[in-house]
């Protein structure tokens, strides 16, 4: 229960923050990404995860222009 | 999560296999472990840590330390003590149990992490070998740390697992923690990692478009200045970092001087006393000075003095000439007065008013009176005493003297006064002395001396801060500049085009992203306040004079009273800080949302029956399941004061022992559940 109350609150804020500064919510939810400390925690490598990112921020302007 | 079972082996001072058992989920919720100091009570606590994270986190810390061979050589030989030797192999296994949030399934976990020496008789953490591992549910996991961080982060440990120590650092140092603890539970390392990336991204992107740029042509020198000035901004957002980060570690240090300075409160004043009356003892000092330098002008004076008598009898002799002088001169001007008359009486021919004409016979006498006149002046012109120059020089000088010895007694007394001040002032500072030891007066003026440089060092990092945002804005503003002449030059194609794009949209996330992260902040800020204010509540003994827990932006944490005004912290006592801390941590521990053992050792220490009786109260509603880690002391207090409910609550309680001769630890039940 309360894990899904925190929840709430950071995609609520999460809506807000994109509504706000006019970006797709699944973009914000992405570079947000609770996973990402995982990722670096399974050696991830940094460069992989920023080209992941750019790839996303890539698709939501190429999305963005259609 | 709940503990099962904890297995160890040759764990710090246990020798052989130890287990202890905790059952499955029921309403008795709390286990207590007991022993006296030295028993191995803590390793218990630690025991459950190390197995958990490899490492025992300090509290704050956000780094990430798994499971290392040094730590795990720490727990082998640093804790070794007496002749026989180490034993080279050990484990500590948990079995946990996870209520599943989508399903009502319990899924089960084995946690185990072991050292095995890697070479005959290690002799250091190289030669010798760490495993971990965790099975769920019957399966050997691939990722053990990453399942260990789903269950309980950490980061977030600390507010689960903590030791007294801890509670009682913290409660002296809130600001440094407490702006760590909140950011852990803001998961800020994600965010701050996650504005990383995207700053990263931004400049790529930005970097690819600027090679577009060029490709356009004429806009070289537009792309050199909006360089520069991309430098410029950084180093100067780097020295607002820096200037901001000096400010809070001086705040940080400020405030440590006023807790030093608070616990020397009786000290302070006594100090501002001495200080005072070492004023005015100077002040005297002055003012004596000055009175001798009158006496200086006075002895100078001194020889006149003793001529004063002579002189005096000089004076009077000229003095009674002078009067005899003076009165020849009055008598000479009224003959003079005379003569006049009689000179004017002789040219008359007749009367002025009856015209009666003046006959020879009148005009005779009074003829004869002017020459008598004339006669008597003469005379006593010719008798006359002469003028002594020197009479008026000695009457002066006299008068001089005279009028200094009346500065003598002045003097006197001005001298007899300093001094009775003086004495007065001596007897104070001396009072004052014996109430404060040389070494404290030198403390209390260093720690003075320390503020002062201290607030000097944050009004200088503050301006210069205000200089260098000033600065920003205008650096900004410039490169802004730059840009929009730069969009209306060179070719648009779509590569340029699209990359503009992405930029625009990369800057837009990271604006989106601080936002976020402030309000979020800002909300879990609030919550944790209020999480903590309702535990204080329950703890305090003081709960209708104090309101609650205020956590302000600086993440300072203060009491409020009835009246919502701050209740200053010089003002609290020991114990009382010491609930204001567990307050917040167990508010910390309940705004991270994640559900976990609550495990305390030894924290009673410093509470008194009131705040230990309260505590013991709430303790088991604070967590599905409570391990209380306690000295013998501390058992015996929980004994006299906890209420019939908190034994009810006693699922086990364990002994530990130390075994001597051969120094080592042994745990036992010790089953006294409800008594």
């Amino acid at each position: 229960m309360g894990h899904d109350r925190k929840k709430e609150t950071l995609e609520d804020l999460l809506r807000e923050a994109a509504s706000k500064f006019n970006i797709p919510y699944d973009l914000l939810r992405e570079i947000q990404l609770e996973e990402r400390l995982h990722l670096y925690l399974a050696h991830t490598s940094k460069q992989s995860v920023r080209r992941r990112l750019r790839e996303v921020i890539q698709e939501a302007s190429r999305d963005e222009n259609t | 999560m709940r503990i099962r079972r904890l297995e160890l082996k040759n764990f710090g001072p246990y020798r052989g296999e130890f287990k202890l058992d905790f059952g499955s989920k029921d309403e008795k919720n709390l286990w207590i472990i007991w022993g006296q100091n030295g028993s191995g009570k803590t390793h218990i606590f630690k025991a459950i840590k190390w197995c958990l994270y490899g490492c025992d986190p300090p509290p704050g810390s956000q780094k990430m330390r798994y499971g290392t061979e040094r730590d795990a050589w720490e727990f082998i030989y640093g804790t070794h003590v007496g002749d026989r030797p180490p034993e080279p192999y050990m484990h500590v296994t948990l079995y946990l149990e996870v209520d599943s949030t989508d399903s009502k399934k319990t899924q089960q976990y084995i946690v185990k992490r072991s050292v095995f020496p890697s070479s005959q008789n290690p002799t250091n953490y190289t030669q010798i070998s760490c495993d971990f591992e965790v099975i769920k549910d019957g399966r050997r996991s691939d990722v053990p740390i990453e399942e260990i961080e789903s269950l309980l982060p950490i980061a977030a440990s600390q507010f689960f697992m903590f030791h007294g120590e801890e509670i009682r650092e913290m409660s002296q140092k809130h600001t440094e923690q407490t702006g760590k603890a909140i950011e852990l539970i803001i998961d800020a390392e994600t965010f701050r990692q996650g504005k990383e990336d995207l700053v990263s991204v931004a400049q790529d992107v930005e970097n690819d478009l600027d090679d577009e740029r060029r490709k356009s042509g004429g806009i070289d020198d537009l792309l050199d200045l909006k360089k520069k000035l991309q430098e410029k901004i950084q180093s100067l957002e780097s020295e607002c970092l820096l200037c901001k980060t000096e400010i809070a570690e001086k705040k940080g240090q400020l405030e440590s001087v006023d807790m030093e300075l608070a616990k020397n409160e009786a000290s302070r004043i006594v100090k501002e006393g001495l200080d005072l009356w070492t004023q005015r003892l100077r002040s005297n000092e002055e003012e004596r000075k000055k009175i001798l330098g009158r006496r200086e002008n006075l002895i100078n004076d001194l020889p006149s003095k003793l001529l004063l008598l002579e002189l005096e009898r000089v004076l009077n002799e000229k003095e009674e000439r002078q009067k005899k002088r003076e009165a020849q001169w009055k008598e000479i001007s009224e003959l003079k007065g005379a003569l006049q008359l009689t000179i004017g009486a002789e040219k008359l021919k007749q009367c002025p008013i009856c015209r009666t004409i003046i006959a020879d016979r009148e005009r005779a006498h009074i003829e004869n009176e002017r020459k008598a006149v004339e006669g008597k002046i003469t005379k006593l012109e010719a008798a006359i005493e002469e003028e002594d120059p020197t009479y008026y020089e000695i009457r002066d000088t006299v008068s001089k003297i005279r009028g200094s010895s009346l500065d003598f007694e002045q003097f006197k007394k001005d001298l007899a006064e300093n001094a009775l001040a003086h004495d007065e002032i001596e007897s104070n500072i001396t009072k004052l002395k014996e109430q404060l030891s040389d070494s404290k007066i030198r403390e209390v003026q260093s720690l003075m001396a320390e503020r002062d440089r201290l607030l000097t060092d944050i009004g200088r990092a503050q301006e210069r801060l205000g200089n260098f945002i000033a600065d920003l804005e205008e650096q900004k503003k410039r490169r802004d500049g730059a840009l929009k002449m730069m969009e209306g030059k060179g070719m648009h194609d779509n590569v340029r085009r699209n990359l503009e794009k992405q930029y625009d949209l990369a800057t837009r996330c990271l604006g989106a992203f601080e936002d976020l992260l402030g309000r979020l902040s800002e909300v879990r800020r609030s919550a944790i306040e209020g999480y903590s204010s309702r535990i204080f509540g329950r703890l305090t003994n003081k709960s209708e004079e104090y309101e609650g827990i205020e956590i302000d932006e600086q993440y300072n944490v203060s009491v409020t009273d009835k009246h919502k005004n701050i209740v200053k912290r010089t003002k609290l006592s020991t114990g009382e800080k010491e609930v204001v801390a567990l307050s917040f941590i167990l508010g910390l521990k309940t705004g991270s949302e994640k559900l976990a053992p609550l495990v305390l050792d030894t924290f009673f220490t410093n509470l008194d029956g009131t705040h230990t009786e309260n505590i013991v109260k709430a303790l088991p509603t604070f967590a599905d399941q409570v391990i209380l880690i306690l000295t013998d002391s501390e058992y015996n207090t929980l004994k006299t004061i906890a209420p019939n409910s908190f034994f009810d609550r006693i699922a086990l309680v364990w002994n530990t022992v130390r075994i001597q001769p051969e120094e080592r630890s042994e745990i036992k039940i010790w089953k006294e559940t409800g008594d």
